[in-house]
């Protein structure tokens, strides 16, 4: 179940420098990859059926050629690297970060080379100081030792990218604005495949994990990846434990395992010996999933999508049997109400009126009009803004009501007697 | 008369090394936002005006912008931040707890606030203090930041 491909360094001891990293293999993917044609290595990454990480879960090599054949005039592009990490319940891309930048650094060296780019921005969110640090580091030693900056690998340049507090710029339209030194607002998009742009010319925006599973299947070949997982979710992620569990971390394992059994053994178990009450299986913003269903889910996109819940980040949030679910979902509100970028109005008034009314809940001063008021604001929600937080807020509130309603009437009713 | 912001020499090498790196020079507010409030520990009307004439962009656009992000302030800060996170993960083990303890022990030199998910779940519940990063925070841990704090 557990693999070591993304997190192959990650034990061991300052493999985050430069030396160590080369010692355990670190940049040996760049010689016999980069001799071969761009186009080349965006096949075997189609092949190799690689996926997002960053939440989204799409094919990663349809984004390198919707990037790499958009036209432009200068011949510039860009790879945008999200290292945003703000949805709760996810900790995995800082692990790559701390633990093996130069990986990291690798994958953007060949992505680079795969889409025609020479420069590369990691946008790390501003908290992330201390990581921050330690990718600085790294690249500087990179450039030192000749992989960046003019050099036979390409002459990339890497700039790290500090953000300063904003979960939405974790979405990859709202990060471009963010790094062209505006507010970060998504942009309004047309419905179409095509790539991103950064002050006009083409970029790829991919996250962290993508980009570090690249050397790996450049390496070894698309049949190496595709060797784990299942068909339609290849490969690997790095899986995330938190919240009631006996041993939260990150933990890379192959697609298609049983999230039971993940929680049971390599999770350890319930804290406190107590039972299974229900899962956020893929950040704060997929829906939840109640202990009665999990034994039936496999952690991949697809058996996730059946449950009416999503496969997201893969950063499980685990609740024991005295969860308070009106307390759980009140809590995850007052996040999208904070963090809503406020540019469309049923999800700036949308967020802050459905936290108002769960506080209502909290204080057990709801009514039913409240419940209906609730499912109204979900529904207004969704799909009428700019980007999708607002319609994931919408999910993560029916997806409460769906399998919880029982507590939110018993909420309404200990107010009336 | 008015005081005028300058960077620090450090800083002003810092400037130009930033502004090869970014195709339009409008890109690097972030960055020189960041460079003027670890300077002066927040952000100056004069520190913002200074950024606007170096980008020759409106002093208001980097107002706009530096209000959009909550790292940024615009106030002379305490000596100390705690920030305690307050989402799911940190909340389903004792987030409330930790927070009533530093609201209890901590004296007038430290600001304590809410924040929302730090991507440290797993270390559940946890804090950052004055930036750093304190996970897994039991009673020895909260006893040991009082006391790195002086408090
Ligand atoms: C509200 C919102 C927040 C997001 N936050 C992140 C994030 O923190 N990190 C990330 O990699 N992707 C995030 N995404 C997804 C990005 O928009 C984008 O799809 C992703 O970075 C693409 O990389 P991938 O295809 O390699 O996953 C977010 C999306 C939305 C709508
Ligand atoms: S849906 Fe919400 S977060 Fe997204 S652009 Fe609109 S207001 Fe901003
Ligand atoms: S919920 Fe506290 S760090 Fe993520």
């Amino acid at each position: 179940m557990l693999v070591k491909i993304v997190s192959k360094k990650f034990d061991i001891p300052n493999a985050h420098t430069i030396d160590v990293a080369l010692e355990h293999g670190a940049y040996s993917a760049l010689e016999d990859s980069l001799v071969k044609e761009p186009k080349e290595l965006r096949d075997i990454i189609i092949e190799s059926n690689l996926r997002g990480k960053g939440g989204g879960g799409a094919a990663a090599g349809n984004k390198w050629n919707l990037a790499a054949n958009q036209p432009t005039e200068s011949g510039t592009r860009y790879l945008i690297v999200n290292a945003d990490e703000s949805e709760p319940g996810t900790f995995k891309d800082r692990q790559i970060l701390a633990k093996d930048p130069h990986l990291l650094i690798e994958g953007i060296i060949l992505t680079c080379h795969a889409i025609g780019a020479k420069s590369s921005y990691i946008y790390v969110r501003g908290e992330y100081e201390e990581f921050i640090t330690i990718l600085e580091g790294a690249v500087d030693e990179a450039y030192a030792k000749g992989f960046l900056g003019n050099s036979k690998y390409g002459n990339i340049d890497v700039v790290v990218h500090r953000g300063a507090g904003a979960y939405i710029c974790g979405e990859k339209s709202a990060l471009i604005e963010s790094l062209e030194g505006n507010r970060g607002h998504p942009r309004l998009k047309p419905h179409q495949p095509e790539s991103e742009f950064y002050f006009g010319e083409p970029a790829l925006v991919n996250n962290v994990e993508t980009i570090a599973s690249v050397p790996f299947i450049l390496e070894n070949g698309a049949d190496a990846y595709k060797a784990h997982g299942t068909e339609k979710s290849p490969g690997t992620l790095l899986f995330a434990m938190s919240g009631h569990i006996n041993n939260p971390g990150v933990y890379e394992c192959s697609f298609g395992h049983s999230m039971l059994d993940f929680i049971e053994q390599t999770g350890g178990g319930i804290k406190n010996g107590k039972k299974l009450k229900a899962v956020i299986p893929g950040g704060a913003s997929t829906p939840i999933i109640p202990a009665h269903l999990i034994k039936d889910v496999m952690m991949d996109y697809e058996s996730l999508r059946s449950f009416d819940s999503a496969l997201g980040t893969g950063g499980m949030i685990i609740m024991d049997e005295d969860t308070d679910m009106v307390k759980a979902l009140k809590n995850l509100l007052h996040f999208y109400h904070h963090e809503s970028c406020g540019q469309c109005t049923p999800c700036r008034e949308g967020t802050s009126w459905a936290d108002r009314v769960m506080q209502k809940f909290v204080d057990k001063r709801a009514t039913y009009e409240d419940l209906e008021i609730l499912r109204s604001v979900s529904r207004t929600m969704n799909g009428k803004t700019i980007c999708v937080f607002a319609p994931a807020c919408s999910d993560v509130i029916d997806g409460f009501l769906r399998h919880f309603e029982d507590e939110f009437i018993a909420c309404i009713q200990e107010e009336a007697c | 008369m008015r005081k005028i912001f300058e960077l620090s020499p450090q800083n002003l090498e810092k400037l130009s090394a930033l502004r090869k790196q970014y195709p339009e020079q409008k890109a690097i507010v972030l960055p020189l936002l960041w460079m003027v409030q670890n300077q002066l520990s927040y952000l100056s009307e004069e520190g913002m005006q200074f950024i606007a004439t170096e980008l020759d962009v409106p002093y208001m656009h980097v107002y706009s912008v530096a209000s959009f992000y909550t790292m940024f302030i615009f106030e002379q800060p305490k000596k100390h931040l705690i920030e305690v996170c307050r989402t799911l993960s940190c909340a389903l083990n004792g987030a409330d707890d930790v927070k009533a303890y530093f609201d209890d022990k901590c004296d007038d030199d430290v600001e304590v606030i809410e924040v929302e998910c730090l991507g440290a779940c797993g270390g559940a519940p946890m804090c950052a203090v004055d930036g750093k990063y304190k996970e897994s925070l039991d009673d020895a841990k909260l006893e040991a930041i009082l006391k790195e704090l002086k408090c």
